[in-house]
């Protein structure tokens, strides 16, 4: 069961009966491995197209089984929608990808190394003090930090959970700055040519770009896919999304501040205020937004980043009386519905039968084109650890028996 | 008016679960003990029994991945039922002291993934209001329903409601005077 799932479940429960819910929420944490164990003969090469979180965690799973393959990725650096700040602030900032949404045994799961001697700083992200913003009434409900909790890194960010542990494995086999347009695979062999006509080959092809480039179509196929195919990578809905950190000179919002009623917006999750500073090691005072779908596109729909920041100040200061524009320091912007390899922020909801349509997209064609990413997890979507589990899934599903 | 009766004044031992917030889940163990008995006047309503007791109470609750909770919960209890009826209702007032282990950080080896906490003592006055249905099948054993309500007061941490239910067992100990 997915968090979001849990929630749901929990708010159509009343917050739900107290053995089932705490089982339930339980059973969150409880994983299984992602990480998967197979055997393999398979021995020619493999291409990777994305370099995020499924695409790295992908290489990382062929390099541990010793299989010939290079990461093609759009953009100029590698980590997708994991990404970091780190001059912002006194730590770095997650602009990306930043909670922890289960068990942070996870990280060593994905990792996969006994050997390994490392340890990583995390922080339980329970906020004390929650308001919400509704019908221009500031509301405290303290009391929600009892039903919720999450984690977070302390002194690092998860694209450096990826650069530390993941990228030094692959980094020879990153490609950068190299968008992808065609990929035909009609031959024995799979050919990818690039925006700049330069070309790669490949027995096999993993897709790890976001369902939305798909959807644009940035990517053609020859032969063009299969229709239901299509119709089930049209059927996932991935909304705007930015995210907004500002310094202020003090703090005078809670740790985490809804809008609209509390219930319904901890269910929803598609805008929060917060203290990104929260538990962390910092003497600076760090507000976070996180806006998704329309809630986001109220933002990203505006012509520049300074009239991003007006809005998103004057809505503070009829919230908190001002005290924003008169502690306001500095901002920095993430607006991922722009970045032109992403456009938007994760997968949200499904037009139809979810475990159905994740079936279809993972249907590999002719045995020689896969797709991952974390909209193809059933049991983890929208996270970071749900592209790793759909990366290592379907490298698993590609070599096995081979 | 009342007009006290000699009423028998017992003692009982409550063994319960407990769900703070309703997600949370714990057990309580108190121990129930008669101050006053008394009857209506048998003019106004003489079947009408009621009782004052005090009910103290130790608890152990935790919120998974969060705290882990220890409770002691003094609470003076008023007790009306209908004589040689098997129902009652009670309310109360407690003035409890939560004792609360909260995990804030910790530090994660990632060769066997497991997190070694750091744990805080955090400590909250917590008055409350309990109202509560007890059903007494026999002689010595009932059970009971209750719904509390109160606040965790504290001057150096956030303060917030403290709300849930409670269920459990009530083995009951008859003065033999």
């Amino acid at each position: 069961m997915t968090r979001k799932e849990f929630i749901e479940k929990s708010l159509m429960m009343g917050i739900g009966l107290p053995f089932l819910s705490s089982a339930l929420l339980h059973s969150c944490s409880k994983e299984d491995s992602i990480f998967p164990q197979f055997q393999t003969n398979f021995s020619g090469k493999v291409i990777i197209v994305g370099a995020g979180a499924a695409g790295l965690a992908a290489g990382y799973l062929l390099k541990r089984y010793g299989v010939d393959f290079e990461i093609v990725e759009a953009a100029p650096v590698y980590g997708g929608r994991l990404k970091k700040a780190s001059n912002f602030a006194d730590f770095p900032i997650d602009i990306g990808a930043e909670w922890i949404h289960t068990d942070p045994k996870i990280l060593a799961d994905i990792l996969n190394n006994p050997n390994s001697n490392a340890q990583i700083d995390i922080l339980v992200y329970n906020p004390q003090t929650i308001q919400s913003w509704k019908n221009g009434r500031l509301r405290t409900h303290n009391y929600i930090s009892n039903f919720y909790s999450e984690w977070k890194f302390k002194n690092s960010t998860w694209f450096d959970f990826f650069e530390q542990f993941i990228v030094p494995e692959i980094s020879n086999h990153i490609v950068l700055n190299q968008p992808i347009t065609e990929i035909n695979y009609a031959g024995d062999k799979v050919v990818l040519t690039t925006n700049s006509n330069e070309t790669f080959e490949a027995d096999k092809v993993l897709i790890t770009t976001p369902i939305k480039t798909l959807q644009q179509e940035q990517i053609t196929f020859s032969p063009t896919l299969p229709t239901e195919k299509k119709e089930a990578i049209a059927s996932i809905f991935m909304g705007d999304g930015i995210k907004i950190f500002v310094e202020f000179k003090e703090k005078f919002y809670p740790d985490m501040l809804a809008f609209g009623n509390i219930l319904q917006a901890l269910s929803e999750e598609e805008k929060f205020v917060y203290d990104a500073a929260f538990r962390k090691n910092s003497n600076k005072h760090i507000l976070g937004l996180f806006a998704i779908n329309e809630k986001a596109r109220a933002y990203t729909q505006l012509n520049s980043e300074q009239e991003m920041i007006n809005q998103f100040i004057a809505e503070l200061d009829e919230i908190f009386d001002g005290k924003a524009s008169a502690n306001y320091l500095s901002h920095i912007i993430q607006n991922w519905s722009q970045e032109p390899y992403i456009q938007g922020a994760y997968s949200y909801s499904f037009e139809g039968n979810q475990r159905k349509i994740v079936e279809t997209i993972n249907t590999p064609l002719m045995d020689k084109i896969y797709f991952a990413g974390e909209a193809l997890s059933l049991e983890n979507q929208a996270m970071v650890q749900g592209a790793c589990e759909s990366g290592y899934a379907m490298i698993a599903n590609m070599l096995k028996n081979q | 008016m009342f007009s006290v009766q000699a009423q028998k004044q017992d003692i009982a031992w409550q063994f319960g679960y407990t769900a703070p917030y309703l997600t949370q889940s714990g057990a309580t163990l108190g121990l129930a003990s008669d101050i006053q008995a008394f009857t209506g006047n048998p003019d106004d309503k003489p079947h009408i029994v009621r009782r004052l007791q005090v009910l103290t109470q130790v608890g152990y609750f935790a919120q998974f991945n969060v705290s882990q909770n220890l409770l002691l919960n003094p609470e003076l209890v008023y007790r009306r039922n209908v004589m040689n009826k098997r129902f009652y209702l009670s309310s109360s007032l407690g003035l409890g002291y939560l004792l609360s282990f909260q995990k804030r950080a910790g530090i994660l080896n990632l060769a066997t993934g497991e997190t070694k906490y750091q744990r805080d003592a955090l400590q909250y006055f917590l008055p409350n209001l309990n109202l509560c249905f007890g059903l007494d099948p026999k002689k010595n054993l009932g059970y009971y329903f209750k719904v509390y309500y109160g606040r965790k007061i504290s001057a150096e941490h956030t303060q917030a409601a403290f709300f849930g239910l409670a269920t459990g067992i009530v083995f009951k100990f008859p003065s033999k005077h």
